[in-house]
Protein backbone atom coordinates (compact mmCIF):
# COMPACT_ATOMS: atom_id res chain seq x y z
CA UNK A 1 0.00 0.00 0.00
CA UNK A 2 1.95 2.90 -1.41
CA UNK A 3 -0.51 5.37 -0.10
CA UNK A 4 0.60 4.96 3.22
CA UNK A 5 4.43 5.07 3.10
CA UNK A 6 5.46 8.14 4.49
CA UNK A 7 9.82 8.18 4.76
CA UNK A 8 9.58 4.42 5.98
CA UNK A 9 13.03 4.25 7.08
CA UNK A 10 12.67 7.77 9.45
CA UNK A 11 9.26 6.13 10.43
CA UNK A 12 10.92 2.87 11.12
CA UNK A 13 13.52 4.70 13.56
CA UNK A 14 11.13 6.75 15.17
CA UNK A 15 9.10 3.09 16.09
CA UNK A 16 12.12 1.98 17.72
CA UNK A 17 12.78 4.70 19.80
CA UNK A 18 9.05 4.93 20.49
CA UNK A 19 8.85 1.43 21.65
CA UNK A 20 12.43 1.93 23.92
CA UNK A 21 9.72 4.73 25.55
CA UNK A 22 10.72 7.61 23.93
CA UNK A 23 7.76 9.88 24.07
CA UNK A 24 9.44 12.36 22.02
CA UNK A 25 9.63 10.08 19.00
CA UNK A 26 5.85 8.80 19.77
CA UNK A 27 4.65 12.44 19.37
CA UNK A 28 6.81 13.05 15.68
CA UNK A 29 4.84 9.56 14.89
CA UNK A 30 1.78 11.41 15.86
CA UNK A 31 2.58 14.08 13.61
CA UNK A 32 3.63 11.77 10.54
CA UNK A 33 -0.32 11.04 10.70
CA UNK A 34 -1.96 13.18 12.88
CA UNK A 35 -3.60 14.79 9.83
CA UNK A 36 -4.54 11.08 8.06
CA UNK A 37 -6.65 10.29 11.35
CA UNK A 38 -8.29 13.43 12.48
CA UNK A 39 -9.79 13.93 8.58
CA UNK A 40 -11.12 10.48 8.26
CA UNK A 41 -12.34 10.63 11.74
CA UNK A 42 -14.02 14.41 10.52
CA UNK A 43 -15.56 12.62 7.14
CA UNK A 44 -16.76 9.58 9.64
CA UNK A 45 -18.35 11.32 12.40
CA UNK A 46 -21.43 14.26 12.69
CA UNK A 47 -19.14 17.05 14.48
CA UNK A 48 -15.69 17.87 14.92
CA UNK A 49 -15.30 17.43 18.86
CA UNK A 50 -16.12 14.01 18.14
CA UNK A 51 -13.62 13.88 15.66
CA UNK A 52 -10.73 15.18 17.98
CA UNK A 53 -11.98 12.82 20.98
CA UNK A 54 -11.52 10.21 18.28
CA UNK A 55 -8.39 11.01 17.05
CA UNK A 56 -6.60 11.13 20.56
CA UNK A 57 -8.45 7.70 21.08
CA UNK A 58 -6.74 6.31 18.22
CA UNK A 59 -3.30 7.68 19.02
CA UNK A 60 -3.67 6.35 22.69
CA UNK A 61 -4.28 2.59 21.88
CA UNK A 62 -1.69 3.09 18.68
CA UNK A 63 0.81 3.89 22.09
CA UNK A 64 -0.65 1.48 24.30
CA UNK A 65 -0.01 -1.17 21.18
CA UNK A 66 3.43 -0.29 19.70
CA UNK A 67 5.02 -3.04 20.64
CA UNK A 68 3.14 -5.22 18.19
CA UNK A 69 4.06 -3.75 14.96
CA UNK A 70 6.75 -5.60 13.46
CA UNK A 71 6.91 -3.18 10.29
CA UNK A 72 6.37 1.07 9.81
CA UNK A 73 4.21 -0.62 7.12
CA UNK A 74 1.65 -2.04 9.04
CA UNK A 75 0.77 1.06 10.71
CA UNK A 76 -0.94 3.37 8.09
CA UNK A 77 -3.49 0.34 7.56
CA UNK A 78 -3.96 -0.11 11.42
CA UNK A 79 -4.64 3.50 11.85
CA UNK A 80 -7.55 3.51 9.51
CA UNK A 81 -8.63 0.28 10.77
CA UNK A 82 -8.96 1.71 14.16
CA UNK A 83 -9.91 4.92 13.45
CA UNK A 84 -13.00 3.49 11.47
CA UNK A 85 -13.49 1.48 14.84
CA UNK A 86 -13.67 4.36 17.11
CA UNK A 87 -15.38 6.30 14.59
CA UNK A 88 -18.80 3.44 14.75
CA UNK A 89 -18.25 3.44 18.73
CA UNK A 90 -18.77 6.82 19.28
CA UNK A 91 -21.60 7.01 16.38
CA UNK A 92 -23.20 3.87 18.76
CA UNK A 93 -22.62 5.51 21.81
CA UNK A 94 -23.81 9.49 21.08
CA UNK A 95 -27.26 10.92 21.68
CA UNK A 96 -29.64 9.55 18.20
CA UNK A 97 -29.50 12.90 16.75
CA UNK A 98 -26.33 14.59 17.50
CA UNK A 99 -26.65 17.96 15.38
CA UNK A 100 -24.73 17.91 11.84
CA UNK A 101 -21.74 20.08 12.24
CA UNK A 102 -22.22 23.06 9.13
CA UNK A 103 -18.60 23.74 8.39
CA UNK A 104 -17.88 26.12 11.52
CA UNK A 105 -14.37 26.91 11.01
CA UNK A 106 -14.45 27.35 6.66
CA UNK A 107 -17.75 29.21 7.66
CA UNK A 108 -15.82 31.81 10.21
CA UNK A 109 -12.56 31.98 7.72
CA UNK A 110 -13.91 32.33 4.66
CA UNK A 111 -13.66 36.06 2.69
CA UNK A 112 -16.78 36.25 1.07
CA UNK A 113 -20.02 35.43 3.31
CA UNK A 114 -21.87 34.23 0.25
CA UNK A 115 -19.69 31.80 -0.79
CA UNK A 116 -18.93 30.35 3.21
CA UNK A 117 -23.16 30.32 3.03
CA UNK A 118 -23.21 28.11 -0.12
CA UNK A 119 -19.97 26.18 1.23
CA UNK A 120 -22.45 25.26 4.79
CA UNK A 121 -25.51 24.43 2.43
CA UNK A 122 -23.86 22.20 0.67
CA UNK A 123 -22.05 20.35 3.36
CA UNK A 124 -25.43 20.21 5.46
CA UNK A 125 -26.74 18.34 2.15
CA UNK A 126 -24.04 15.97 2.04
CA UNK A 127 -23.80 15.24 5.82
CA UNK A 128 -27.75 14.17 5.33
CA UNK A 129 -26.98 12.13 2.19
CA UNK A 130 -23.71 10.55 3.92
CA UNK A 131 -26.70 9.82 7.36
CA UNK A 132 -29.03 7.74 5.43
CA UNK A 133 -26.03 5.14 4.27
CA UNK A 134 -25.61 1.78 6.20
CA UNK A 135 -22.24 2.40 8.74
CA UNK A 136 -20.87 -0.08 6.04
CA UNK A 137 -21.86 1.99 3.00
CA UNK A 138 -20.62 4.93 4.17
CA UNK A 139 -17.31 3.64 5.41
CA UNK A 140 -16.57 2.48 1.99
CA UNK A 141 -17.88 5.84 0.33
CA UNK A 142 -15.52 8.01 2.72
CA UNK A 143 -12.09 5.27 2.06
CA UNK A 144 -13.06 5.09 -1.56
CA UNK A 145 -14.03 8.43 -2.49
CA UNK A 146 -12.80 11.10 -0.29
CA UNK A 147 -9.71 9.06 0.85
CA UNK A 148 -8.89 8.16 -2.39
CA UNK A 149 -7.94 4.20 -1.69
CA UNK A 150 -8.19 1.61 -3.92
CA UNK A 151 -11.21 -0.95 -3.84
CA UNK A 152 -8.20 -3.25 -2.65
CA UNK A 153 -7.09 -1.11 0.27
CA UNK A 154 -10.92 -0.77 1.43
CA UNK A 155 -11.60 -4.30 1.55
CA UNK A 156 -8.33 -4.46 3.23
CA UNK A 157 -9.36 -1.94 5.97
CA UNK A 158 -12.73 -3.00 6.45
CA UNK A 159 -11.98 -6.85 6.58
CA UNK A 160 -13.81 -7.52 3.86
CA UNK A 161 -13.78 -8.44 -0.04
CA UNK A 162 -13.29 -6.35 -2.97
CA UNK A 163 -16.93 -7.61 -4.22
CA UNK A 164 -18.58 -6.50 -1.18
CA UNK A 165 -16.77 -3.18 -0.84
CA UNK A 166 -17.71 -2.32 -4.82
CA UNK A 167 -21.59 -3.32 -3.99
CA UNK A 168 -21.53 -1.03 -1.25
CA UNK A 169 -19.59 1.94 -3.03
CA UNK A 170 -21.86 1.30 -5.77
CA UNK A 171 -24.71 1.21 -3.29
CA UNK A 172 -23.91 4.68 -1.15
CA UNK A 173 -23.03 6.77 -4.52
CA UNK A 174 -26.23 5.68 -6.39
CA UNK A 175 -28.26 6.88 -2.32
CA UNK A 176 -26.50 9.98 -2.21
CA UNK A 177 -27.24 10.85 -6.07
CA UNK A 178 -30.74 10.66 -5.41
CA UNK A 179 -30.95 12.29 -2.08
CA UNK A 180 -28.77 15.08 -3.53
CA UNK A 181 -30.49 15.50 -6.78
CA UNK A 182 -34.08 15.11 -4.97
CA UNK A 183 -32.87 18.07 -2.92
CA UNK A 184 -31.93 20.02 -5.51
CA UNK A 185 -34.93 19.76 -7.39
CA UNK A 186 -37.49 20.52 -4.82
CA UNK A 187 -35.20 23.65 -3.96
CA UNK A 188 -35.82 24.34 -7.75
CA UNK B 1 -31.56 1.64 -28.21
CA UNK B 2 -32.84 -0.93 -25.62
CA UNK B 3 -32.31 0.59 -22.06
CA UNK B 4 -30.48 -2.46 -20.38
CA UNK B 5 -28.05 -0.74 -18.01
CA UNK B 6 -27.79 -1.11 -13.71
CA UNK B 7 -27.46 2.36 -12.37
CA UNK B 8 -25.15 0.63 -10.12
CA UNK B 9 -23.35 -0.17 -12.87
CA UNK B 10 -23.06 3.69 -13.92
CA UNK B 11 -22.22 4.23 -10.31
CA UNK B 12 -18.96 2.28 -9.89
CA UNK B 13 -18.31 3.22 -13.91
CA UNK B 14 -17.93 6.68 -12.67
CA UNK B 15 -14.57 6.20 -10.81
CA UNK B 16 -13.02 3.13 -12.97
CA UNK B 17 -13.77 0.35 -10.30
CA UNK B 18 -14.72 -1.90 -13.01
CA UNK B 19 -12.57 -3.80 -15.13
CA UNK B 20 -11.48 -3.10 -18.18
CA UNK B 21 -14.11 -5.17 -20.23
CA UNK B 22 -16.70 -3.78 -18.33
CA UNK B 23 -15.64 -0.13 -18.59
CA UNK B 24 -15.76 -0.62 -22.07
CA UNK B 25 -19.18 -2.15 -22.46
CA UNK B 26 -20.68 1.06 -20.03
CA UNK B 27 -18.91 3.58 -21.97
CA UNK B 28 -20.27 2.03 -25.28
CA UNK B 29 -23.95 1.61 -23.92
CA UNK B 30 -23.95 4.99 -22.35
CA UNK B 31 -22.40 7.08 -25.77
CA UNK B 32 -25.67 5.69 -27.38
CA UNK B 33 -28.02 6.20 -24.26
CA UNK B 34 -29.39 9.26 -23.29
CA UNK B 35 -30.97 7.99 -20.17
CA UNK B 36 -27.86 6.85 -18.76
CA UNK B 37 -25.99 9.48 -20.07
CA UNK B 38 -28.13 11.81 -17.57
CA UNK B 39 -27.96 9.29 -14.73
CA UNK B 40 -24.17 9.50 -15.38
CA UNK B 41 -24.01 13.38 -14.86
CA UNK B 42 -26.09 13.39 -11.61
CA UNK B 43 -24.03 10.80 -9.98
CA UNK B 44 -20.63 12.76 -11.35
CA UNK B 45 -22.44 15.95 -9.83
CA UNK B 46 -23.22 14.82 -7.12
CA UNK B 47 -19.75 12.71 -6.47
CA UNK B 48 -18.03 16.52 -6.75
CA UNK B 49 -20.86 18.01 -4.02
CA UNK B 50 -19.43 15.31 -2.18
CA UNK B 51 -15.67 16.00 -2.39
CA UNK B 52 -15.52 19.64 -2.35
CA UNK B 53 -17.89 19.33 1.03
CA UNK B 54 -14.98 17.98 3.09
CA UNK B 55 -11.99 20.70 4.48
CA UNK B 56 -8.71 19.49 5.90
CA UNK B 57 -8.47 19.67 9.47
CA UNK B 58 -6.75 22.83 10.84
CA UNK B 59 -3.40 23.10 12.55
CA UNK B 60 -4.70 24.39 15.38
CA UNK B 61 -6.99 20.97 15.47
CA UNK B 62 -4.11 18.85 14.79
CA UNK B 63 -2.34 20.93 17.63
CA UNK B 64 -5.20 19.95 20.02
CA UNK B 65 -5.43 16.57 19.37
CA UNK B 66 -1.56 15.97 19.86
CA UNK B 67 -0.88 18.23 22.89
CA UNK B 68 -3.57 16.22 24.50
CA UNK B 69 -2.37 12.39 23.57
CA UNK B 70 1.26 13.61 24.99
CA UNK B 71 -0.69 15.00 28.07
CA UNK B 72 -2.64 11.51 28.50
CA UNK B 73 0.32 9.84 27.71
CA UNK B 74 2.59 11.24 30.55
CA UNK B 75 -0.21 10.95 32.96
CA UNK B 76 -1.06 7.58 32.52
CA UNK B 77 2.66 6.91 32.89
CA UNK B 78 2.98 8.51 36.20
CA UNK B 79 -0.13 6.44 37.33
CA UNK B 80 -2.95 7.69 39.47
CA UNK B 81 -2.92 9.31 42.37
CA UNK B 82 -4.48 6.66 44.44
CA UNK B 83 -1.62 3.90 43.58
CA UNK B 84 1.25 6.14 44.58
CA UNK B 85 -0.41 6.60 47.81
CA UNK B 86 -1.27 3.25 48.52
CA UNK B 87 2.75 2.13 47.08
CA UNK B 88 3.88 4.36 49.34
CA UNK B 89 1.70 3.58 52.68
CA UNK B 90 2.63 0.00 51.67
CA UNK B 91 6.29 0.51 51.69
CA UNK B 92 6.15 2.67 55.18
CA UNK B 93 3.98 -0.09 57.18
CA UNK B 94 6.40 -2.48 55.51
CA UNK B 95 9.32 -1.37 56.94
CA UNK B 96 7.81 -0.20 60.22
CA UNK B 97 6.80 -4.42 60.46
CA UNK B 98 10.17 -5.41 59.62
CA UNK B 99 12.00 -3.11 62.13
CA UNK B 100 9.14 -4.18 64.90
CA UNK B 101 9.97 -7.40 64.42
CA UNK B 102 13.94 -7.54 64.03
CA UNK B 103 15.40 -10.38 66.38
CA UNK B 104 17.78 -9.18 69.26
CA UNK B 105 20.69 -10.16 68.52
CA UNK B 106 22.02 -13.22 70.71
CA UNK B 107 24.76 -14.97 70.80
CA UNK B 108 24.51 -18.50 69.43
CA UNK B 109 24.53 -21.74 72.41
CA UNK B 110 28.13 -22.67 71.74
CA UNK B 111 29.04 -26.58 72.13
CA UNK B 112 30.29 -27.87 75.08
CA UNK B 113 34.48 -28.21 74.31
CA UNK B 114 36.12 -31.46 76.20
CA UNK B 115 38.83 -29.46 78.38
CA UNK B 116 42.35 -31.15 78.86
CA UNK B 117 43.23 -28.76 81.38
CA UNK B 118 43.41 -29.81 84.80
CA UNK B 119 40.46 -28.17 86.86
CA UNK B 120 40.99 -25.05 88.98
CA UNK B 121 39.39 -24.40 92.07
CA UNK B 122 37.96 -21.25 91.75
CA UNK B 123 37.10 -19.42 95.47
CA UNK B 124 33.51 -17.18 94.96
CA UNK B 125 34.36 -14.75 97.45
CA UNK B 126 30.47 -13.35 96.57
CA UNK B 127 27.41 -14.35 95.23
CA UNK B 128 27.09 -13.53 91.30
CA UNK B 129 24.31 -10.86 90.79
CA UNK B 130 21.07 -11.97 89.94
CA UNK B 131 20.33 -11.78 85.95
CA UNK B 132 17.74 -9.15 84.92
CA UNK B 133 16.30 -10.13 81.67
CA UNK B 134 16.61 -7.46 79.35
CA UNK B 135 13.44 -5.18 78.48
CA UNK B 136 11.70 -6.66 74.97
CA UNK B 137 14.22 -9.41 74.85
CA UNK B 138 12.58 -11.94 72.50
CA UNK B 139 12.30 -15.60 74.00
CA UNK B 140 13.63 -17.98 71.50
CA UNK B 141 13.42 -21.64 71.37
CA UNK B 142 10.18 -22.35 70.60
CA UNK B 143 9.14 -24.35 67.78
CA UNK B 144 6.16 -22.55 65.43
CA UNK B 145 3.10 -24.37 65.42
CA UNK B 146 0.28 -24.32 63.06
CA UNK B 147 -3.35 -24.61 63.83
CA UNK B 148 -6.30 -24.67 61.33
CA UNK B 149 -9.56 -23.14 62.74
CA UNK B 150 -12.57 -23.91 60.36
CA UNK B 151 -15.49 -21.52 61.45
CA UNK B 152 -19.00 -22.22 59.26
CA UNK B 153 -19.82 -20.52 56.37
CA UNK B 154 -16.76 -18.19 57.28
CA UNK B 155 -13.48 -18.41 55.80
CA UNK B 156 -10.89 -20.75 57.22
CA UNK B 157 -8.08 -19.04 59.51
CA UNK B 158 -4.62 -20.65 59.64
CA UNK B 159 -3.03 -19.71 63.15
CA UNK B 160 0.76 -19.62 62.88
CA UNK B 161 2.39 -19.58 66.76
CA UNK B 162 5.70 -18.05 65.93
CA UNK B 163 8.80 -18.49 68.14
CA UNK B 164 8.03 -15.25 69.90
CA UNK B 165 4.72 -15.87 72.00
CA UNK B 166 3.93 -11.86 71.22
CA UNK B 167 3.33 -12.74 67.66
CA UNK B 168 0.82 -14.84 66.80
CA UNK B 169 -0.11 -14.55 62.47
CA UNK B 170 -3.37 -15.19 61.51
CA UNK B 171 -4.15 -15.99 57.95
CA UNK B 172 -7.91 -16.54 56.33
CA UNK B 173 -7.20 -19.20 53.72
CA UNK B 174 -9.22 -18.25 50.09
CA UNK B 175 -11.72 -21.64 49.01
CA UNK B 176 -8.78 -21.76 46.51
CA UNK B 177 -6.16 -22.65 49.04
CA UNK B 178 -6.08 -25.74 50.82
CA UNK B 179 -4.03 -27.14 53.44
CA UNK B 180 -2.84 -30.54 54.47
CA UNK B 181 -3.34 -31.43 57.75
CA UNK B 182 -1.38 -34.38 59.02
Amino acid sequence: MCHFALEPESVRRLMQAAKAGDLASFEQIVVLHERLVLRLAQRLLPNREMAQDAAQEVFLRLHGKLGKFQEEKDLGPWLYRITVNICHDLRRRAKPNVPLEVAPVLRDQAPDPEQSVLFAQRRELIAAALDGLTPRERDAIVLRDLEGLSTAEVARILGSTETTVRSQISTGRVKIKNFVMARLRRQI
Amino acid sequence: MKHLMKEARLALYLRGDLSSAGYRAVAQHVAGCSECKGKLADLSQSHELLVSSFEEPTPDELSTVRSAVVARIRTRSRGPAWRIWAVATSAVVAVILILANLPLQTPAPQPPVASTAPPVAIRISSPPPPMIPAPHRRIVGRAPTMTLLTRAERPALLKINTSDPNIVILWQLNDSEKVETP
